[in-house]
């Protein structure tokens, strides 16, 4: 597969969350507003980009009995650096998302590219894989929490977008609203996806 | 068994490069991260205790840490008290820094830190759109020791926050005992 294809499969055709249903922990958990489901998403494709570039690089210095754990260290090292660097040249970024930004360490995406992809591939392959599965995790949760917060909060990016007497539907920023908005999302995906086939 | 040390060691390895790394990314962040903080403190000061020309000097009584505003460079004229409410809320410790006039009113709060749930209890910092600062904290502007902060849940006056009635108690609670310390340590210095 060329390097585009690489990078362009995580976007939708492989796109981690509606296809792989991976890391639906932190998908559920901080999309109850657009500027927290971004910013998740995109600290999680610079941990994901710069782990699959590192561990593509030492791929062949890994023992297999021990690559889960070396997998994890590197991912952790890479979050830990992420937050620090926030902390000091971004600290109203980092005030912002609090807590998401360590539970990037525990995001499964991160694990399951770096051992069904980066642990197999080039430096080019595993850096362009990253950055579409980084993009198409972004963009779910995007769409995920914009759905969340316009039907939670009445706002989107936290502008209001109903007038005054609007009441927002509380339960949509509670968890239960997190799988009513992921599983109407995968379905309709699904949906679409056979109606393609029942035509092909 | 020869094994399993071979991979200990390498796995020992990864680990090692890891740790230096992460302590020289830590090295050379903390002064910016440490001058972040300091900045930040003395920001929340300015604003929750404005028109202190004079500077902030810290105080400590009985336990209880507070500043002392003053209005003139000289520090002869005090202008307010500034102090640190803290309590355990949802989900992290709630601080909220709180700006109190010579009166013993309330003059302004920020909440410096919380890790509350997104889209509930971090309603505690929401400033709705059109207004210039969070619906929550204004409750407070003007309230003294005298006026028995407590959510309307426990008979009071504050109106908490829709699905984050233990956020909003911590706010609450926290402010009245740091008012009700603040008047005991001016009682006691005098001041």
């Amino acid at each position: 597969m060329s390097v585009i294809s690489e990078f362009t499969k995580g976007i939708y055709r492989e796109n981690p969350t509606l296809r792989l249903v991976l890391g639906l922990c932190p998908t559920l958990a901080v999309t109850t507003a657009v500027v927290n489901g971004l910013g998740m998403g995109l600290a999680t494709m610079l941990v994901l980009v710069s782990s699959n570039v590192i561990i593509s690089l030492v791929r062949k210095l890994i023992p297999a009995n021990i690559r889960i754990p070396v997998f994890i260290v590197i991912a952790a090292t890479f979050v830990s650096i992420v937050e620090m660097l926030m902390q000091a040249y971004a600290p109203a970024l980092h005030t912002a998302l609090g807590i998401f930004v360590p539970l990037i360490v525990v995001n499964c995406i991160i694990l399951g590219r770096a051992e069904a992809f980066a642990s197999r591939n080039g430096v080019i392959a595993a850096a362009a894989d990253g950055l579409g599965m980084g993009l198409g995790f972004t963009l779910s949760l995007t769409v995920i929490s914009a759905v969340r917060e316009v039907l939670g909060n009445g706002s989107i990016y936290g502008f209001p977008v109903f007038p005054d007497g609007f009441q927002p539907v509380l339960m949509m920023i509670l968890p239960p609203g997190a799988f009513l908005t992921l599983g109407l999302l995968l379905g309709l995906s699904n949906w679409s996806d056979m109606r393609k086939k029942g035509r092909g | 068994m020869r094994d399993i040390l071979k991979l200990g060691i390498i796995l020992t390895l990864y680990a090692v490069i890891a740790g230096a790394a992460l302590a020289y990314v830590n090295l050379a962040t903390l002064p910016k991260v440490n001058q972040n903080r300091t900045l930040a403190a003395a920001a929340a000061r300015d604003g929750v205790l404005p028109g202190m020309s004079g500077g902030f000097e810290a105080r400590e009584a009985a336990g209880f840490e507070y500043w002392v505003g003053y209005r003139d460079p000289a520090k002869t004229e005090i202008g307010g008290f500034v102090f640190v409410a803290r309590q355990q809320g949802y989900s992290s410790v709630v601080e909220t820094m709180v700006g109190v006039d010579t009166e013993g009113k309330i003059v302004g709060t920020r909440v410096v830190y919380q890790q509350e749930t997104p889209g509930l209890g971090t309603k505690i910092t929401e400033i709705r759109h059109g207004d210039s600062d969070p619906w929550f904290q204004r409750q407070f502007i003007g309230k003294s020791a005298e006026d028995d902060l407590r959510v309307e849940k426990d008979g009071g006056m504050i109106d908490s926050i829709t699905g984050a009635t233990i956020t909003s108690r911590a706010v609450t609670t926290s402010i009245r005992e740091g008012l009700e310390r603040l008047q005991a340590a001016r009682g006691g210095a005098g001041a």
